[in-house]
């Protein structure tokens, strides 16, 4: 234990530390609800039974689950999980759907499509033919205390919409929740 | 605390009884004096009202309470963490140590609902593993600064946490196989530096249980072996070589006890996990256990209570367990209570013996040097 003066501005840089790395996540969130382009996708209801898990929502997509045949590009031949670029263009509805998947990054995207950087769940070396399971870090939604019903039979109806914001590098942020057409919950940039 | 008070009792008591005169008396007040921990019990209650400031401070964020605007949140909780840290610097720097390390928790686990706050706000689904190592690294580096034991043993728990939620997504085995050594490591560097205490007895707890998560994890029985072996040798290296490993590491009765603990916990583990189809498996693993047990009390059980203790411990339930095991479905309800009640018996007796020896070799130890 430190003592006199000087531990005093150790005690103000530890402060400003650790409030910068909490700003640092909040700049880069709300920099892709500001920069970050659109997407529509449609979630899918997994099992009604396990929506609500506690005060969040869980979300998932048509490209939560992609076959093995769907990917191109050469997999990650070291074990554990590994990134994966799946392209989105959208469709007649405004909604956007599957175009496409890669392990490496894309550089030759039609100007209406857009790419979303996942992460495959189940290990990316065992699973030569099967299907990975693949997250984007938009699989939750918080809602306040007691609020996750109405969404729950919303979504038991299949008919939520998630407005994605997509960064450049393809860090996927979600925006707004709708329902027909409704504005559920908007997120602000802060 | 409670310590001190009572040895001024018996003090007071030497005194007036003619064994000491009233120099001595006074000397011996105020060494008890001086040598009294400056953390005792407003220090404990200190820190239990922090950890249940810290636990508000984490249910008020996942409440997720609409009545305060999101951003009003963040606000508050740089302003916690502002207070905890600066706040705590400034009671360091007038040397109420209770409080500095009071106000350096609440904002170390501000720091942590901070994090988790941001999460909610942007729906944030990855992994809860990355955010825990985000807490810990921010403890482990206010650690570092401030020089504080308290963020020391803080960090050990969030290391412990992660853990936990690496065990529970499932998905991380390849990264705390290698990770969770790392910070134990960096925690045990902290300790060295902070001269922290608790916090030594967390990292060991923390190592034990990624032993058996490791082990959980790969299925491989030489996880275990290797970590019970390793658990004998610090056992044999406290009981036998007991100077050279309290000059290296100051911790030498813990290390001893610890690694004993691990030893019996692996030994105990085949008893009842892996061999527990065959009673004579089971048997000749019981006798294992024993023979661990009596070399505890006959190594080191005359000078170091813990490893006493749990020999006694766990000589007595082996005892009964092997006896029930292997006689115990012969016989009837009445017969079984009788010979329980015989068992247990002789096992006070074995104790009570075994205590009076124990004692005669401490007064020659004690004689000795």
């Amino acid at each position: 234990m430190f003592t006199g003066k000087r531990i005093i501005w150790l005690g103000i840089v530890v402060a400003m530390l650790q409030s910068g790395a909490l700003y640092a996540m909040v700049e880069q969130r709300a920099s892709i609800l500001r920069s970050g382009r659109d997407v529509i996708l449609l979630s899918q209801p997994i099992d009604p039974r396990d929506f609500l898990r506690g005060d969040y929502v869980t979300l998932s997509y048509e490209i939560s689950n992609l076959g093995a045949d769907k990917i191109i590009g050469k997999r990650p031949d070291e074990g554990g999980r590994a990134d994966i670029y799946v392209t989105l263009a959208e469709g007649a509805d405004k909604r956007w759907s599957f175009a496409g998947a890669s392990w490496q990054a894309r550089t030759d995207l039609k100007p209406d499509q857009v790419q979303i950087r996942g992460r495959t769940l189940n290990y990316a070396h065992f699973a030569a033919d099967s299907t990975y399971h693949i997250t984007y870090g938009i699989e939750r939604y918080y809602v306040p205390e007691g609020q996750g019903r109405a969404i729950e039979e919303q979504q038991s109806e299949r008919n939520i919409d998630v407005v994605i914001a997509i960064s450049g590098e393809g860090d996927a942020q979600i925006r707004a929740l709708r329902s027909s057409g409704k504005v559920l919950y908007e997120e602000p940039l802060y | 605390m409670a310590f001190s008070i009572g040895i001024k009792k018996h003090i007071a008591r030497w005194q007036e009884a003619g064994l000491i005169d009233e120099v001595t008396a006074d000397l011996l007040r105020k060494d008890v004096e001086k040598t009294r921990t400056s953390f005792g019990l407003g220090g404990i209650l200190a820190v239990l009202g922090a950890v249940l400031l810290g636990a508000a401070i984490i249910s008020l964020v996942a409440a997720n309470w609409e009545i305060l605007p999101r951003l009003v949140r963040v606000v508050m909780i740089i302003l916690l963490l502002w207070g905890g840290y600066v706040g705590g610097a400034w009671r360091a720097s007038l040397g109420d140590i209770r409080f500095s390390e009071a106000l350096y928790l609440i904002a170390a686990i501000t720091f942590g609902a901070g994090i988790a706050l941001i999460g909610q706000m942007y729906h944030l689904s990855g992994e809860a593993t990355d955010a825990a190592l985000l807490w810990a690294a921010g403890a482990m580096i206010a650690a570092l600064f401030l020089r504080s034991a308290i963020l020391v043993a803080t960090s050990v728990a969030i290391v412990a946490i992660y853990l936990f939620m690496a065990i529970d997504g499932g998905n991380d085995a390849q990264t705390y196989a290698w990770l969770l050594p790392v910070l134990l490591v960096i925690s045990a560097g902290l300790v060295w530096y902070t001269k922290a205490e608790v916090a030594r007895h967390f990292i060991v707890l923390v190592l034990i249980a990624y032993v058996f998560a490791l082990f959980d994890e790969f299925d491989d029985d030489w996880i275990l072996w290797l970590a019970g072996i390793t658990g004998g040798a610090l056992f044999l290296a406290d009981a036998l070589a007991t100077t050279a490993l309290q000059r290296l590491t100051g911790w030498s009765k813990a290390i001893g006890a610890y690694g004993f603990l691990m030893l019996l916990l692996v030994l105990n583990y085949f008893q009842f996990d892996r061999y527990d189809s065959e009673v004579s498996d089971q048997v000749i693993i019981g006798f294992g256990i024993l023979a661990c047990a009596i070399a505890g009390l006959v190594l080191s059980g005359y000078r170091n209570l813990a490893v006493r203790w749990m020999s006694y411990s766990i000589f007595s339930l082996e005892v009964l367990y092997l006896a029930f095991k292997t006689i115990g479905t012969l016989i009837g309800t009445a017969s079984f209570f009788l010979s329980a009640g015989v068992l247990v018996l002789l096992l006070a007796a074995f104790v009570v013996r075994m205590e009076r020896r124990l004692q005669k070799k401490i007064a020659q130890a004690e004689g000795a040097a």
